[in-house]
């Protein structure tokens, strides 16, 4: 990516000043210019940008003004230039352009010669943005969150459910195994959601306590949502601390989501069914409840084997699967438990439920 | 319930800030400490609940210019054995703060308890008791109790436990039959029922039914000690 260069060439607090004398004491001007080579912001300045650049993203009301010289074919050629310079900038800073109104202004005679972007923010905090201070607030529903100062009042809106039910874990349709199929037991899930869809640069660091629940030395999840909710493979160590006997699970949050603290299966447990003669499985899941545990269960030749994380009831484990013939029909069943599987061969199941299969006998056994 | 009369004496810096978020004091009863709160300390020892207030408002105001409370004197009870403690949403405990001894002021002739807060937040009057010991419930075979909270409304508990198990570790060496018990239930692969307020005295003599589900008794009883 092309290098952009944005040079700040008006400090905040002349800027206020300026904005106040032009009776627009909720404006903030800055201006970049932008040049092809080596960055020449330094540290101070560049951090005054990120913290300008963040605040486009969170204020209610963005103005981007891009100043035009005139109406000439170098003007004009300016212009895009300039545009080009911005869109860079909201590419590298993170800016979302969709919130953020762009309009080109025509103020030849007041441009600075070094201005090619005039940024204004409408923020009614101005005067107290030369510095960004931390702070670790409560939330009376029994959460902490670390962050800006001036960040509190977007984050206390934010909506912190802590997931334990197994009801609950079957309503996200939470599939209890990682990408690489690794089997998880699953310690708490936390879905924390922002009142607006938005990306921060500096995570908010929440804290959240888990009441009941002792287990440490866990991995931390970001769960991905598709039709199912599925685990990465390459979690990150759970970060956690005991707090007056309890167990707060600290998250690093830059966006709204679901968050996981799972370890992998000490020991698993298999139900195996096989399929009848002339058929095979194509697709199984298994569901158990309470303990909760959805797996994609392994199909070997016309095997099927469920293996859990833990030692399952077969009354209270749920197969779904897919039968095909050898004239590549599928039969599909729904909600019959391990244990009828057991002991009422499937084929009747079927027969009974579907009436479409011949009657060769399906044979059950638990490993 | 014991009488409580809360006077709001500090006043805004500025009338200005004052009209824009005058602090708001409302009391609470015990009905909703027990409804949504409990009376652990940190130690998560039961006290005794006498009253609580809820103060709202702007954060740095009330910093600025601290809220003074005042108590009715509680008969029978020396100030000293009460404390003025901070609920703590994330640890679900009464927690100490920086001034909330309490001290007797008078008011004309009427002597009160005084106490300054300068922080937002629901705070209570709790009285610590001497009570050291546990009784254990334990729940039917094949259930497990997931949640559960024990309401003594006369002698002004409330305990809470959120760990699954098969008992009911109640921090009190004993409990009244009068008291009531919530909690969340499961039988093993079935849905959670939710148990609401049943008297400690049908719960554990077996005299309460599940009619939810089936025609079972969920007979409770007290773990040897």
């Amino acid at each position: 990516m092309k290098t952009c260069i944005a040079m700040l060439c008006c400090v905040l607090l002349s800027e206020v000043t300026l904005a106040q004398t032009e009776n627009d004491d909720s404006m903030l001007h800055v201006y970049f210019s932008f040049e092809q080579g080596e960055s020449e912001l330094t540290g101070d300045a560049e951090s005054t940008f990120l913290s300008f650049a963040y605040d486009l993203m969170l204020s209610r009301s963005v103005t981007i003004e891009l100043l035009s010289c005139g109406s000439s074919y170098s003007a004009q050629e300016i212009m895009s230039l300039r545009q080009g310079y911005f869109a860079e900038a909201c590419k590298e800073y993170q800016i979302n352009t969709e919130s953020t109104q762009m309009v080109v202004v025509n103020r030849r005679f007041e441009e600075s010669p070094a201005s090619n972007v005039h940024i204004a923010y409408y923020d009614s905090n101005t005067q107290q943005k030369t510095v960004r201070r931390e702070s670790t607030f409560t939330h009376m529903e029994g959460w902490r969150a670390r962050c800006y100062a001036d960040e509190v009042a977007f984050v206390a809106n934010s909506h912190v459910k802590v997931l334990r039910s197994p009801e609950e874990l079957q309503a996200i349709n939470l599939l209890t195994e990682d990408e690489d199929g690794i089997r998880l037991e699953i310690i708490a899930i936390v879905s924390i959601a922002f009142t607006r869809d938005t990306t921060f640069l500096q995570p908010i660091a929440f804290q959240i306590p888990l009441h009941g629940i002792s287990e440490t030395g866990c991995k931390e999840y970001t769960l991905m949502r598709d039709d199912q909710c599925t685990f990465p493979s390459e979690p990150n160590k759970a970060s956690v601390k005991r707090e007056d006997a309890l167990m707060i699970w600290k998250i690093d949050v830059d966006r709204s989501g679901t968050y996981v603290i799972a370890r992998p299966a000490r020991d698993v447990e298999s139900i195996t069914f096989t399929a009848p003669n002339g058929y095979a499985i194509t697709r199984a899941t298994a569901t158990s409840m309470s303990p909760y545990m959805h797996i994609q269960a392994d199909i070997s030749l016309n095997q099927l084997t469920a293996t859990f994380s833990q030692v399952p009831d077969p009354e209270n484990v749920y197969c779904e699967f897919v039968l095909s013939d050898m004239n590549g029909n599928e039969f599909t069943t729904t909600g019959i438990t391990a244990k009828a599987l057991m002991n009422d061969p499937l084929l009747s199941f079927l027969k009974r439920n579907e009436n479409t299969l011949p009657d060769p006998a399906l044979a059950a056994g638990k490993h | 319930m014991k009488s409580l009369f809360v006077l709001l004496l500090a006043v805004a810096s500025t009338a200005v800030e004052a009209q824009i978020s005058m602090p708001q004091l409302k009391a609470i009863n015990f009905e909703q400490v027990a409804d949504s709160y409990n009376t652990y300390n940190d130690s998560r020892e039961a006290m005794t609940f006498v009253s609580g207030f809820s103060l709202e408002g702007d954060a740095k105001l009330i910093e600025k210019n601290p809220v003074e409370v005042l108590f009715n004197p509680v008969s029978g009870t020396e100030r000293q054995d009460c404390k003025l403690l901070r609920w703590d949403p994330v640890l679900r405990v009464w927690v100490k703060f920086q001034g909330n001894q309490l001290r007797t002021i008078k008011e004309q002739t009427t002597p009160y308890w005084s106490a300054s807060v300068a922080a937002p937040g629901v705070y209570a009057l709790m009285k610590e008791n001497d009570l050291k010991g546990a009784t254990r419930l334990v729940v039917p075979d094949g259930y497990r109790a997931e949640s559960w909270k024990y309401v003594q409304s006369s002698a002004g508990i409330v305990c809470e436990g959120h760990k699954p198990g098969h008992e009911l570790l109640i921090p009190l060496p004993s409990i009244s039959p009068l008291a009531t018990v919530s909690m969340q239930l499961r039988k093993r692969g079935e849905p959670v029922t939710n148990v609401a307020a049943v008297p400690v005295g049908k719960l554990v003599k077996g005299l309460w039914k599940d009619a939810a589900m089936t025609e079972a008794t969920f007979d409770m009883s007290l773990a040897l000690k």
